[in-house]
Order: structure tokens, then sequence, then C-alpha cells
């Protein structure tokens, strides 16, 4: 599954053209670049096929391997450097002259590239160093299209049980992916903002536009898409109203019911976020109508009471099962004894930790191998 | 505070309910604030723009408890909401 995601990244010709561009524009000989979530290193391996000195890839996941692999066998294997992890909690040995990420997701803030150039800017940058992308534009539309109208009311739709159109609730609160085609679009796009990355920007954002609507139809929603300044005068974008996009999905933020809109219909939409927390709200109003639609990912979320409790700051958390056991065995690990002597000690001292020793084992390895070193 | 003060609830200020548990999100300042299930029911009708003291004319047939008692409550809570910016006065 991970390679399918990332065959599609390095698959797109027009994505590789447009960083390619910014790149020869930026990446001087020599430069020491950081490239931050890169996935297969292809952003990495095209910064030094540019011309840059030095690479450190940081990713959290397995394709940081496939990153390693590519390189060496590319011949860069002793300029580059590998860091497992999020890159706000690690250090890179050297600051930098270009910082390079793509993780602008499908409306351009909500992927963590804010959060992490705001990180970046700080800590690995030299004073004068460039982010790639320099710049985001969001877009907003009105949309409506049999797509979305299945994203939004699909759980509700004919042929499912009754029993699961609650759900409904959590679909018309979320932020979907989706392929939009042109006609899916009834109002000329707006911009809602600009976000500088070399600047300082707010945790929270709040964006209004107004929409004309241009075309008489049913409007299921708000999409939203980038424009990303990856370097000066060189741009990218997923709009389905552009001539030459990158093949990435648009951003559907469904409204509770669908309106009828005719041509000269105004709409106000507002939107807010939260990048850092992965929130999402946003409100869209129909002066024509008075109507008015509120939603948010918050609402979308599907939480336990136990759950929702946690994010109470005067709850008092208690470790449960799978806490207890997961401190059960990192309290073995202490540095002398193996992965199998851990094992049996844990099967041993805590045969009950859950119903099987087979079980018990496999735990013991996922935890070490996802927290010990 | 007064009993005769209605509040609004801000569009960037948004409670959840999951059982019996309610938490309000500001997500201006990524805080969250835990109600008990008296409180959410005040939360529900501040909602629905009625001052305070219709808010406890509702509550005053919805459960048994003094009217002294539940306006100090009720003014306790709205002042308190109203000191972390989750409702602002009604316009």
């Amino acid at each position: 599954m991970m390679l399918d995601e990332h065959l599609g990244y390095v698959s797109d010709a027009v994505r590789l053209d447009r960083y390619r561009a910014a790149i020869s524009k930026v990446v001087a000989k020599g430069d020491a670049v950081a490239d931050l979530g890169s996935g297969s290193g292809v952003l990495g391996l095209l910064c030094l096929q540019a011309g840059a000195g030095r690479l450190v890839a940081v990713d959290d996941s397995d394709m940081l391997e496939v990153a390693r692999e590519t390189l060496m066998r590319n011949g860069y294997g002793d300029c580059s450097a590998f860091i497992r992890g999020k890159s706000s909690q690690i250090e890179l040995p050297e600051r930098v002259d270009v910082v390079i990420c793509d993780h602008v997701g499908y409306f351009g803030f909500d992927y963590g590239v804010v959060e992490f150039f705001a990180d970046a800017r700080k800590r690995f940058l030299k004073p004068g160093g460039t982010l790639i992308p320099a710049s985001i534009r969001l877009n907003v539309a009105a949309v409506g299209a049999q797509r979305c109208d299945e994203l939004a009311n699909g759980w509700s739709a004919e042929g499912i049980p009754e029993d699961f159109h609650w759900l409904r609730t959590h679909a018309v609160n979320t932020k979907h992916a989706v392929n939009l085609e042109r006609g899916d679009v009834l109002a000329a796009p707006a911009v809602l903002g600009d976000i500088d990355l070399h600047a300082d920007n707010p945790e929270f954002f709040s964006w209004n536009a107004e929409l004309r609507i241009e075309r008489d139809g049913l409007m299921h929603g708000l999409a939203g898409w980038f424009e990303c300044e990856l370097a000066e005068g060189v741009w990218m974008t997923n709009s389905p109203l552009a001539e030459a996009p990158i093949r990435r999905p648009q951003a559907f933020l469904p409204i509770d019911e669908a309106v009828r809109v005719k041509a000269g219909d105004t709409v106000r939409a507002t939107v807010m976020a939260r990048p850092s927390d992965h929130l999402i709200a946003w409100v869209v109003e129909f002066p024509a109508s008075g109507q008015r639609f509120a939603h948010s990912t918050w609402q979308g979320q599907l939480l336990t009471p136990v759950q929702l409790m946690q994010r109470n700051p005067a709850h008092v958390p208690h470790l449960g099962r799978r806490g207890q056991a997961t401190a059960t065995v990192l309290g073995y690990c202490d540095g002398q004894r193996t992965v199998a002597e851990i094992e049996q000690a844990v099967l041993r001292d805590h045969p009950d930790l859950f119903p099987s020793p087979g079980e018990i084992s496999g735990f013991v390895g996922r935890i070490l191998g996802r927290e010990a070193e | 505070m007064k009993l005769s003060d209605a509040v609004t609830i801000p569009p960037q200020v948004m409670a959840r309910t999951v059982g019996d548990e309610t938490v309000i999100l500001d997500l201006a300042s990524g805080t969250y604030f835990g109600l008990d299930p008296v409180g959410a029911r005040i939360w529900a009708l501040m909602g629905e723009r009625k001052t305070l003291a219709e808010i406890c004319a509702t509550m005053l047939e919805e459960y048994e408890v003094e009217r002294e008692q539940l306006e100090t409550d009720v003014l306790r809570l709205s002042g308190e909401l109203m000191e972390r910016g989750l409702v602002v006065p009604a316009q």
C-alpha cells in the first residue's frame, strides 16, 4: 500500500517537472539540503542531481529505507544521511541551505508543511536559506457533483441498512479527498488566503470568501485546493480548473443538506483551521435563503466517551490494559537483556498479559520494534 | 454578568457530546474544556441565545434544584466560559 501511494507521487510527471524547475532555480552547487517527509527520496534525488553537495532525508516511515537504497544505487550514498522520525523530534547534523517538503496535502495546509517549516526555519535553515515551497495560495469553490453527494450522504444512501445511517453525521463533518472535474465547480474559485512559509504564521487560521455562483445547480459543499509557489515564478497546483495540474485530489468539505443555487447567487464561506491539530471547521451561508451550515472535523471524529473525556484537561488519566502491558515490556528493556530474554521474562512474570503466549510474544516484538533501539 | 444577560458562542468554539461526556473545543487557542451533564444542558441553552434568567427558568422545570442555587451555578459557569473566551456577550 505504501509503495502504491509513492508510485503515484513518483509517476506524476507534472509534479516532478515543477519541482525540477524550482530546484534548478534554488539549489546551488554544493548546497546542503534537508528533505522533510522524504518518502521515496525523489525530491532529495532531484536536489543532488541539480548539484546539491549534501542531503539529509527525514521520514517517519519505512519509506526512508527506500530513499536510502535509491540514493545509494544512484551513487549518492556518501553525501546523504537518513534520519528516521518526525522532523520536529529530530536534530540535523548541520544547518542547511534549502529545506524541501511536499506535505501540502489536498488543501495546502492539511498535511503538515506549515508546522514542519515553522520548526525547520528556526532549527534547520541557515540564515538566508530557502524553503521549497515558499508560499501556498488556498482556493475555495462551491461544488456540486454526484461524487460529492456520495461522500456526504453515502452512509444514508439507498441500500445501506438503516442501522448505519447515523454515520452520515460523521461523513458531513469530514474533510474528504475528491477528484473533481471542471464541470463540478459551480462558481469561480475565490482565494481564501496566502500562507507565506518564510514568515511566522499563527497556529490558528480563519479565512472568509464570498463565492458568486455562475450556473444553476445543486451545491453539495466547498472544495479546496492549493497553488504552491515552489520557487519564484514556479507554481504547482491541484486545481481541477488548471491546464496542467499535478495528480492529486482536492479537499471536499460537505454541507448537511444540498442546496439548489442559481447563477448570480452569493455564498459566503468561512474556513477555520488549526493545522497542527489536524482540525478544520467550515461555515457556509446562503444570504438569499438564510440557510447556514456549520461543520468541523472535530464533530466528525469517531470518539468513545473515554477518548472524549481524555480531551478534558481536568481528567486524571490512568494506564489502560494496553498501556500497562507496554510499560511492563519496556520495564524489562534495561540495556542488558536480549530480545529473547525480555520475551521470556514477560511470559514468566506476566503470563496473563494477553490470552495466549503467542500474542504476548508478538506484542513484545511489536513494542520493542517501535520503542527500543 | 447578570441574569438578564445572554451570551453567544463564537464560530471557532464547538462542543462535542459522546454519552455523558461533553467537551468544548476552542479552535483558536486549541484548548479543551469539560462540562458535566448539567453544564452541558446550560451550554445547549446558551446556544439558543436565551438569557441566563430564561436558562434558569427552563432548567427549573427540568431539574429538582433550588432557584438560588441554580442561578448561582449558571452565573458562575457563564462567567468562567466568558473568561475563557468560550462565550461572548450577545449583541
